[in-house]
């Protein structure tokens, strides 16, 4: 406690000496701001919480296979990737080229484009922060506003990055995940995130948008401008996934960043038989195997996973699509029918084209 | 003609005011203590917005690796900053701090009397 006011008397050096000695002491004793008592504090909230809570889908989703099912499913449609946009006028630019020099450029713009597709994960929502990290009722009313601290190191990530609250009755705290975002947008801001939420993301205006089918226009903005485990971020994009699955716009997310967690969702939801059916009907055998077997890596504890994984040959599409039927499919009769006309046509398909050689 | 001692000059972390007309905001600085306070310092090292949002904040943002390493290497802290670090758990409360919150404490209990008295008061006079 002297040791603050020495800072004023007249021999300096022994200031120096006694404020760096309370210095290291504090550090001892309470070293919040640091980034790895953070982590600390984090994992306290998170222990926090009720054990008994479904599982996280984050491990399952990031996982090389179902990554790779993922990117596989959602298809690459030049135009819908790169398809015309609106922007603002500029002239056209001309090249010669040779047919190599041309190849070159469309698979360089190919391999720029796929960086379009890549998915935003699918977590789930995260915790708030409950234990407080110093709680010092003498320290209460030091003033009417609480204080936010905000790390600004050189080189500190938005998502590590420490932000505390010292609140009026004298309690210290991680701020709270709003208040994080918000000094985020502050002091790292963002092109396209706005420090205040959107009112598109409130519940009645979002029935609008999706009444409307303006579903990548909300998806991409939700992309933007929230986190991918924040509750608002969840909450709209399984609305969205919700109204795609029910309407059967699947075509309108296909080729977009957005199919992969849709396909995800659905699969960890147990109902991929809409999206199943739209795919059996557009003649995506390849796809509807693939849906087939991510439902079965989400679920390895179901039926169906167990049967595939006894298939004496997985890469005969109908027949994984076939043991899905046998076993967890909700709406047999849908699926089995789209099912026999892909193969019908595929037969014919064959006829015509074996007769015509 | 009897000339001046030469000040002592140190490192010191101390707030500079940069705001304009009725707007105070202050950086956190690393300056020589003989410096003029809004000089050009050695060192940024965070700000404070000493009037509170909306949401009634006051935000203070601080590069925490340097001012440790600066910590670290003896430099002083003026009364201002050290209140803002102790209040943020980087150092220890700083004592004033407790004296401060103290006396608005006591008051605000003076404030709550004080009116509870008054209510007091007209009620009487209304039951007569």
């Amino acid at each position: 406690m002297a040791a603050s006011t020495t800072f004023r008397c007249s021999s300096l050096s022994s200031a120096c000496r006694l404020l760096f000695q309370k210095q290291t002491a504090g550090y001892r004793q309470l070293r919040f701001l640091s980034s790895s008592s953070q982590d600390n504090s984090a994992s306290d909230a998170v222990s926090a919480a009720p054990e008994n809570e479904e599982r996280d889908p984050f491990p399952v989703f990031v996982q090389p296979r179902v990554q790779e099912l993922l990117t596989r499913i959602t298809g690459f449609d030049l135009m819908k990737v790169a398809g015309p946009q609106k922007k603002p006028l500029q002239r056209p630019i001309y090249k010669l080229m040779t047919d190599e020099q041309l190849n070159a450029e469309l698979s360089s713009a190919k391999e720029r484009l796929q960086h379009r597709l890549q998915m935003p994960p699918y977590m789930k929502p995260r915790r708030p922060h409950l234990t407080p990290l110093s709680v010092d009722p003498e320290l209460a009313g030091f003033d009417k506003s609480n204080y936010v601290f905000v790390d600004i190191s050189f080189g500190v990530k938005d998502r590590k990055r420490s932000v505390v609250i010292r609140e009026v009755d004298g309690t210290l705290r991680v701020a709270p995940w709003d208040v994080k975002e918000r000094m985020n947008q502050i002091y790292n801001p963002r092109e396209g995130r706005h420090v205040v939420k959107p009112s598109m993301f409130e519940e009645a205006n979002l029935e609008r948008m999706i009444s409307e089918k303006r579903y990548q226009y909300v998806l991409d903005r939700a992309c933007c401008q929230f986190e991918p485990d924040d509750p608002d971020f969840i909450r709209t994009t399984h609305r969205v996934y919700n109204a795609v699955d029910q309407c059967g716009d699947y075509e309108h997310l296909r080729s977009t960043r957005h199919f992969g967690p849709l396909a995800f969702y659905l699969a960890w939801h147990s109902s991929i038989d809409g999206l199943l059916v739209d795919m059996l009907d557009r003649d995506k055998a390849q796809d509807a195997r693939d849906l087939v077997v991510l439902f079965a890596d989400v679920h390895p504890d179901s039926s169906c996973a167990a049967a595939i994984s006894e298939l004496p040959q997985q890469d005969d599409d109908v027949a994984v699509i076939k043991t899905y039927l046998a076993t967890d499919c909700k709406n047999k009769d849908k699926v089995e029918l789209s099912l026999r006309a892909m193969v019908d046509s595929q037969r014919s398909k064959g006829k015509t084209q074996n007769s015509s050689l | 003609m009897p000339r001046l001692p030469q000040r002592k000059s140190f490192d010191i972390i101390r707030l500079a005011l940069h705001g304009c007309t009725n707007r105070p905001f202050y950086h956190i600085v690393l300056t020589k203590n003989t410096r003029p306070r809004d000089a050009p310092p050695f060192e940024q090292l965070g700000t404070f917005d000493s009037m509170p949002n909306i949401h009634n904040e006051k935000l203070v943002s601080l590069d925490i690796e340097r001012i440790k390493y600066h910590l670290a290497n003896n430099v002083a802290l003026s009364k201002p900053v050290e209140k803002l670090l102790g209040l943020g758990g980087l150092l220890p409360v700083f004592p004033m701090s407790y004296t401060i919150a103290k006396r608005n404490r006591k008051k605000m209990e003076a404030a709550t009397n004080d009116t509870e008295e008054h209510l007091q008061e007209e009620d009487t006079e209304k039951s007569q």
